[in-house]
């Protein structure tokens, strides 16, 4: 259902015309709301103040945090970002992956993306009705937005916005993203994995047709999108003149628990070590044999190698990969790791096999 | 004393995307709020937190399964001052079970102790709650005032103790629910027998998915004009048959079939087999065709349906292919559908393709029975149990005796809509005669 809204400010009264539903029923006469901005385009930063946000000790009611990052990937909890995006052409293009701690599945962000985060308590959460906010906000702004069955913002048969969701004992989080004026072509490269034997416990992300704001509106930008969801914010849990306030780096010096997230976010353990078991099969004919290669791997760390070469001076090689191999990260780093670690003791004459079998392991993994 | 609690998997989100787990470890002590793990399921990522304190003590999975909604995800155990439990409490979170309905996030909490529970209190008065319906929050109050719920009429939806009841409980306005003079009922049935003015305890049960399966199933086959046909079968020959075959087992211990001996069932089942050879239409189906108008789906294969009793209610597997098995083949499925359905482990594919069904309800009683067609079958047959009855012979010396016969009795039921009576006739006959004269079998052997 669309609704076309002209964008002048509706005052209370007139919000009756629309139905009770669209309000939500007050149990308290006032609620503690509280609307932040950020001015950091870190992407780790802006993701380190969005969990302070939601466990910090005092925390108001329902809380609207906006941010944008510059260009990254962001995969879900329990995600497999080798199944999920094009790591080769991220780390040729210098895109960084970063995990975020909801689940969900794997986004593209850039400058043209703004991202939202309510906060809210427990019992009040509910998918639909967030979703809902968020594109009340949009038909402000003339855009003929709606929420599908996946609780996704959609325009027609176009998704415009991902969500995710945290949910902890006394609070909970939904956060999305909204296409204002995104790269699509890029997101589409990114967000293409190249395609791969490997099967895994990780959650699959759900892919879906995009569009952005851009296409269905001249004037949506950054700070409109923002301005109408502070507006439908304050509407919605009748708090009238609600302001935004601004978060900068200067936050990370005040509380020394954003910055110890926000470096925990950047390792490599919470990054890629976090992803749930998954085997991984590959297979490549050489001019001198056939090799097969399957690795289990659980939390980014190669448990289990098992390495066929079907020619017979190379059985011992195959043996002594696999040794190397197990327990390296799955990595690049990890496989030059255990090719290093293999040329110590190998006779000569199979040198350029094993170079050959490295740079075809580098190339698919 | 200590209580094993267990944790579920609450219903945050919609079923079909399964939960995965990370997770304290065995040994753990929780504290109430603390969180336990974190369960991740399609976009939602939940931090489970503890009701109660305690140890940990089983977890009943590993980090990165996939876990099922509903099922006791960890054990707690708690050291409680309460003397009222003596068996283990399950906390389990309720789940919608309407797939359409709008997901609900708010986790709605039960807890029920298992109706077998609580021996009756040497108190005083005769009220005695099997089902102590009461949340967390009102088993504490219960408790640091030393009081046994059992004892707690519930004024909430089922029976409920709420906060209210506990407390005027304990102030003593609550009236007695029983007159002081009635003396104790030695049963532990919750509708006590002194009061007439006591309302009648009525308990409201959800079907069991067995029995919503034959609810569904059954209201189906309403719209089937049913027409039954019964015979009377004589099964000495059969009983003879059967002996020979289990002698032939027994000395064959370790025979290829992994039998000890066989019932009636694998004889029946390619008995009917055979006859069906002669009379195909009732191994059909009544389908919709393209255009609406009403086909016959003649198949091919005999799935002969078995009706099993099992504890969990009425299920019917098939044996598939009983046109190309011998009776001992048969005999080896019937056991393994048997085994499976005790440990509960039938899958779909047991259920499905079923062309026609045998029900053995003689195993429990009967004589003549008016079996229920399935709907995507037109015939079904029951045989009654094997009574050993009076019957008239003609002798070799041409006098006409009373000799003591074993006697099964049989109905069929088939589908009037594509089936007459004459073919169930013949058929039954046709089957009647193979059991009798089971030579006829050998005849017709390739």
């Amino acid at each position: 259902m669309t609704l076309r809204v002209p964008s002048c400010r509706l005052t209370p009264h007139k919000l009756s015309c629309f139905g009770a539903s669209r309000r939500l029923l007050l149990t308290e006469p006032t609620r503690k709301v509280e609307c932040f901005i950020s001015k950091v385009n870190d992407p780790w930063v802006n993701l380190a103040i969005e969990e302070w946000l939601f466990r910090r000790k005092d925390a108001a009611k329902y809380v609207l945090y906006l941010w944008r990052n510059t260009n990254c990937v962001v995969i879900g909890r329990n995600q497999n970002p080798w199944k999920e995006c094009d790591l080769k052409l991220m780390s040729q293009d210098s895109i960084p992956l970063i995990r975020r701690r909801s689940g969900g599945g794997a986004v593209y962000h850039d400058i043209g993306n703004t991202n939202y985060t309510v906060i809210m308590p427990r019992d009040d959460f509910d998918r639909r009705k967030s979703a809902s906010l968020i594109s009340r906000a949009l038909h402000h702004l003339d855009i003929p937005s709606s929420v599908n069955d996946r609780h996704d913002l959609v325009i027609g048969p176009n998704k415009i916005s991902g969500s995710a969701y945290k949910i902890v004992s006394d609070r909970a989080y939904h956060h999305g993203t909204m296409l204002i004026d995104a790269d699509l072509k890029a997101l589409g490269r990114y967000l293409k994995p190249p395609v791969k034997n490997m099967v895994g416990k990780g959650v699959a992300s759900v892919r879906s047709p995009v569009t952005r704001l851009r296409e269905h509106s001249f004037t949506v930008d950054h700070l409109s999108f923002c301005e109408s969801v502070l507006e439908e914010f304050g509407r919605t849990y009748e708090v009238p003149d609600l302001t935004l306030k601004e978060l900068d780096l200067d936050l990370l010096s005040k509380h020394p628990d954003i910055k110890a997230d926000h470096d925990e976010l950047k390792t490599w353990n919470w990054t890629y070590g976090q992803t749930p078991e998954f085997v991984h099969q590959l297979d490549h004919q050489f001019a001198w044999g056939q090799v097969n290669a399957i690795f289990r791997v659980n939390h980014g760390i190669i448990t289990e190698a098992t390495i066929t070469i079907n020619a017979k001076d190379h059985v011992a090689v195959a043996m002594r990969l696999i040794e190397a191999l197990e327990g390296q990260c799955y990595s690049p780093q990890g496989i030059q790791q255990a090719f290093d670690n293999l040329a110590v003791g190998t006779g000569m004459r199979l040198l350029d096999e094993l170079a050959e079998l490295k740079a075809w392991l580098l190339e698919s993994i | 004393m200590s209580i094993m609690l267990r944790r579920a998997i609450p219903s945050i989100t919609r079923r079909r995307r399964p939960p995965q787990v990370r997770f304290v470890k065995p040994g753990d002590t929780v504290e109430q709020f603390t969180p336990v793990c974190e369960v991740q399921s399609d976009k939602a990522a939940v931090e489970i937190t503890s009701r109660y304190d305690g140890t940990v003590k089983t977890l009943h999975y590993k980090p990165g399964d996939v876990a099922r909604v509903g099922q006791p995800l960890l054990d707690i155990e708690t050291e409680a001052a309460s003397a009222k439990d003596h068996v283990p409490t399950s906390t389990t979170y309720s789940i919608s079970e309407e797939p359409h309905t709008e997901v609900i996030d708010s986790v709605k909490q039960t807890t029920a102790s298992p109706p077998s529970a609580s021996p009756l209190r040497s108190e005083s008065t005769t009220f005695t709650n099997t089902q102590t319906l009461a949340t967390p929050a009102v088993r504490r109050i219960a408790k640091e005032n030393n009081l046994n719920l059992s004892l707690v009429r519930g004024s909430g939806p089922d029976g409920r103790i709420l906060k209210g009841d506990v407390l005027a409980h304990i102030a003593g306005l609550k009236p007695t629910p029983t007159s002081p003079s009635s003396p104790p009922s030695p049963s532990p049935s919750t509708t006590s027998t002194s009061t007439p003015s006591q309302p009648q305890q009525t308990t409201r049960k959800p079907l069991t998915k067995i029995q919503r399966a034959m609810y569904k199933s059954m209201t189906k086959s309403l719209t089937i004009p049913h027409f039954s046909f019964s015979d009377e079968i004589t099964l000495n020959a059969t009983t003879q048959l059967r002996a020979q075959i289990n002698a032939y087992l027994k000395q064959n211990q370790k025979n290829e079939w992994g039998l000890e001996k066989i019932s009636y069932m694998p004889i029946f089942v390619k008995t009917l087999s055979v006859a069906l050879r002669d009379f195909e239409i009732l191994n059909c189906r009544v389908v919709q065709g393209e255009g609406g108008e009403v086909e016959l789906e003649w198949r091919e294969s005999h799935n002969v349906g078995v009706a099993m009793d099992t504890p969990q209610g009425l299920l019917v597997p098939n044996i598939k292919s009983v046109h190309q098995k011998s009776i001992l083949q048969i005999a080896q499925d019937l056991q393994q559908l048997r085994t499976l359905s005790s440990q509960n482990a039938l899958q779909p594919s047991h259920f499905q393709n079923g062309t026609i069904t045998l029900s053995n309800i003689g195993s429990i009683g009967g004589t003549v029975m008016h079996p229920v067609l399935v709907d995507t079958e037109v015939c079904i047959g029951a045989v009654g149990s094997v009574r050993r009855l009076p019957r008239f012979e003609v002798g070799e010396d041409g006098v006409e005796r009373v000799v003591a016969k074993e006697v099964m009795g049989v109905s069929f039921s088939a589908d009037h809509r594509v089936v007459d009576g004459a073919t169930v006739a013949r058929f039954v006959r046709r089957w009647k005669g193979l059991l009798e004269e089971p030579g006829w079998l050998l005849a017709g052997l390739k």
